[in-house]
């Protein structure tokens, strides 16, 4: 029996959490033994997960080297496993532990590079200009899972499905909940998600500003929308420049087990982030994902114009000359743009949602419309997600991956000794 | 008063907006019956008072009559039956359970008039029913209490439905602040009123009510957002409720309420009620923020 712990340090969305508890879940099923360390923040993903868990808070500091160490060695972990590696890197610096203690604590360490990040450590386009890069010790992580999706779902070492388990909601909990929000049987039913990261107060100016402008120009096209489009809004918070849509708004805190019922309630699954967990589960769940993305620098109006007609941007001049400088993002506010091109080619990930460039008010509005209203184009979207789900599906499960990995470095440890006896 | 207190099942035949179980989200049971017969067994002769019956909706549970006969058959003094009293229509029913030893019906009625109660229930008919039942268990002489949630829907006709609640010989009102969870939360904006109108219209129906020599009770509510009926507040009486809920055992449901589905904010700090109050469910803080809430000194308590 193996024992493995899992670390999911991340602090701002359930991405990564939701990843370690459900290989967690398949490694406990198949009877090995699994504990978890993560941020308090995770805790409503964990708790009832059947997972042993401890958490950390923002306070932990260096203890987490320690704790770390202790639970290793407690456990007797045969592994460990850091889901993902970026956010694990960030904490770590956050907490001004360097990377390398990992491979001092004795089991092996393996992390999920949910960004294919592999050895040659690309650099993070975040916000205007800036760069983040991964500490040197992540490239001394050789044993890597990449889960799909993001990642393409091709035949490598490590490459894992990451879809959420089948779940079917009834029609009377759809009607319901439908009709709590105050809706009749022809208003349709937008659901939009936001991570912590993306209702963050960011120290950079370029941030906060996108943060604030783009939200506010989606709220704009959504007041443009039919009376009988709500919006339900699922985040930390309310974001206060939806409150002119008034009563078509919703916004609810996170709702744990009950997310899947109400995205199963809505029309059309709108984000703000290319690769959001969230997007996973509207295509799993069979409802259509319209994904807003920047693509542009800018730094007039008449730049966007180069890119965008005219009378295809439906902001106006005060706000265009506020949100400026622009830069690109697919996980917006954050950036992440250039950083998530190489893995987007020949992605078939991007057949199983729309993607549309938030700038291009007409299209955004149009898009709404017709994968709300359309019949035909709702039916095109739901195959789409249904075989894109299907490729996915032929992939290794996590725990699999993580065996093939685990023989592999095995039999590489085997052949090395083998060789350093013949010396 | 020592209770035991039973959530008997899930499922329910009204739909709610405000469910605070979230019963319409349900499609099967969660409950294992084996647990409910269990904790019945376990705690009879231990001198509780009496055995409360929830769900959802109690009386659906197709071992509904049997947990009567086995509670009576356990010794124990009286049964206690929360439900929204459709089945209770059925004269034959509400013989019999009064037969089996339930004494009390807290019995749902969140509007005055079909179009009031039934909008909110989502169940068709129901009123009507309902009416019909609180008659028939008052002619076999049970005690009834009323609970009414309330709502933005049904806050202007507070009165009216005190005054209903009156005429039909209903023995004790309970209003209930709406705690927005399970059902609730999806249509927070659209259902829950803010303090300043509930406390508008539920004055003069707590007046009326007592006025007629009824009991009347306040649930969920703290203390600061109906001030003048501190002594109304359900928190002021002497009870002890030990419950199982979906398998697990709440030893001390209040305590179990205050300490974990309510919260204390700024205004509660130097509050002289606050521990009898239990504090503030988050989820309506959420939101619209703590302005609703204030301090109590110790002269106006």
């Amino acid at each position: 029996m193996r024992t493995h712990l899992i670390v999911a340090l991340s602090r701002g969305g359930w991405g990564e959490a939701t990843f370690g508890s459900a290989m967690g879940r398949e490694l406990i099923a198949r009877g090995d033994d699994v504990s978890v360390v993560t941020h308090e923040r995770n805790e409503p993903v964990f708790k009832g997960s059947g997972l042993e868990y401890c958490t950390v808070g923002d306070h932990f500091g260096k203890l987490l080297q320690p704790l770390l160490q202790e639970v290793a060695s407690e456990k007797r972990a045969t592994s460990i496993i850091l889901c993902d590696l970026l956010t694990a890197d960030g904490m770590l610096s956050r907490f001004g532990i360097p990377g390398e203690i990992l491979f001092d604590l004795g089991p092996q360490v393996i992390a999920v590079d949910t960004w294919e990040n592999g050895a040659e450590n690309r650099a993070i386009d975040v916000f205007m200009n800036k760069r983040l890069a991964l500490r040197p010790w992540t490239a001394k992580v050789p044993q890597r899972l990449g889960p799909s999706p993001l990642l393409r779902p091709e035949c490598v070492a490590g490459r894992c499905r990451f879809m959420p388990p089948p779940y079917t909601t009834s029609r009377k909990i759809r009607e319901h909940i439908r009709r709590n929000l105050g809706m009749t049987g022809r208003d349709r039913l937008v659901m939009f998600c936001t991570a912590h990261w993306q209702q963050a107060t960011y120290e950079d100016e370029h941030g906060a500003r996108i943060a604030e402008y783009f939200a506010m120009l989606l709220a704009r096209y959504l007041e443009s929308l039919a009376p009988q489009i709500h919006l339900v809004h699922v985040g930390p918070s309310p974001l206060k420049t939806f409150g002119r849509l008034k009563e078509n708004y919703h916004w609810l805190a996170p709702l744990g087990h009950k997310f899947d019922d109400v995205l199963t309630a809505a029309d059309l699954f709108l984000s703000g982030n290319l690769s959001a967990t969230t997007v996973l589960h509207a295509i799993s769940r069979r409802v259509p994902v319209l994904v807003l993305q920047n693509s542009f620098s800018a730094t007039s109006a008449d730049e966007v114009y180069t890119w965008i007609e005219r009378s295809d941007c439906l902001f106006d001049t005060e706000w265009i000359s506020k949100a400026l400088p622009l830069y690109p993002f697919r996980l917006w506010p954050l950036g992440f743009y250039n950083f998530l091109s190489p893995i987007l080619v020949n992605n078939p990930y991007l057949s199983a949602i729309k993607v549309v460039e938030w700038l291009n008010g007409r299209h955004v509005v149009d898009s709404i419309n017709d994968l709300v209203y359309c019949a035909a184009t709702r039916e095109d979207a739901l195959q789409n997600q249904l075989v894109y789900e299907s490729t996915v599906k032929s992939l290794p499960s996590p725990a699999q991956a993580l065996d093939d990995l685990l023989a592999s470095n095995y039999a590489h440890t085997e052949r090395t000794s083998d060789r350093s006896l013949q010396q | 008063m020592r209770i035991l207190s039973v959530h008997l099942t899930d499922l329910c035949n009204s739909k709610c907006s405000f469910c605070v179980v979230g019963s319409p989200l349900y499609v099967a049971d969660t409950i294992a019956y084996a647990d409910v017969k269990s904790f019945l067994t376990s705690n009879a002769h231990t001198g509780f008072d009496a055995v409360n019956l929830h769900g959802g909706e109690a009386t659906i549970h197709p071992n509904f009559i049997d947990t009567l006969r086995l509670i009576q058959r356990l010794g124990y003094p009286e049964v206690q039956l929360q439900t929204n009293g459709i089945r209770l229509a059925d004269t034959g029913f509400a013989e019999l359970i009064s037969s089996l030893g339930v004494k009390l019906l807290i019995i749902s009625l969140h509007g005055d008039t079909p179009q009031l109660h039934d909008a909110q229930t989502a169940t068709t008919g129901g009123f009507v029913r309902t009416l019909e039942g609180i008659r028939n268990v008052k002619r076999l002489g049970l005690r009834v209490r009323t609970n009414t949630v309330i709502t933005t829907q049904n806050v202007p006709r507070l009165g009216h439905l005190a005054q209903l609640a009156i005429d039909l010989g209903v023995d004790h009102l309970n209003f209930s602040n709406i705690h927005p969870v399970g059902s609730a939360q999806f249509g927070f904006v659209r259902i829950v009123p803010t303090f300043e109108e509930v406390r508008k219209f539920l004055y003069p129906a707590l007046d009326l009510a007592l006025s007629a020599g009824r009991s009347v009770t306040l649930e969920g509510f703290p203390y600061c957002t109906v001030p003048e009926y501190i002594n109304l507040h359900i928190n002021e009486q002497t009870r002890e409720v030990r419950m199982l809920m979906r398998g697990r055992i709440i030893e001390d449901y209040d305590r179990f309420m205050n300490q974990t589905c309510r919260i204390y904010g700024q205004p509660c700090a130097d509050c002289c009620v606050r521990e009898r109050c239990g504090g503030v469910y988050p989820e309506y803080v959420q939101q619209r923020g703590w302005n609703d809430f204030s301090t109590i000194s110790s002269a106006a308590a």
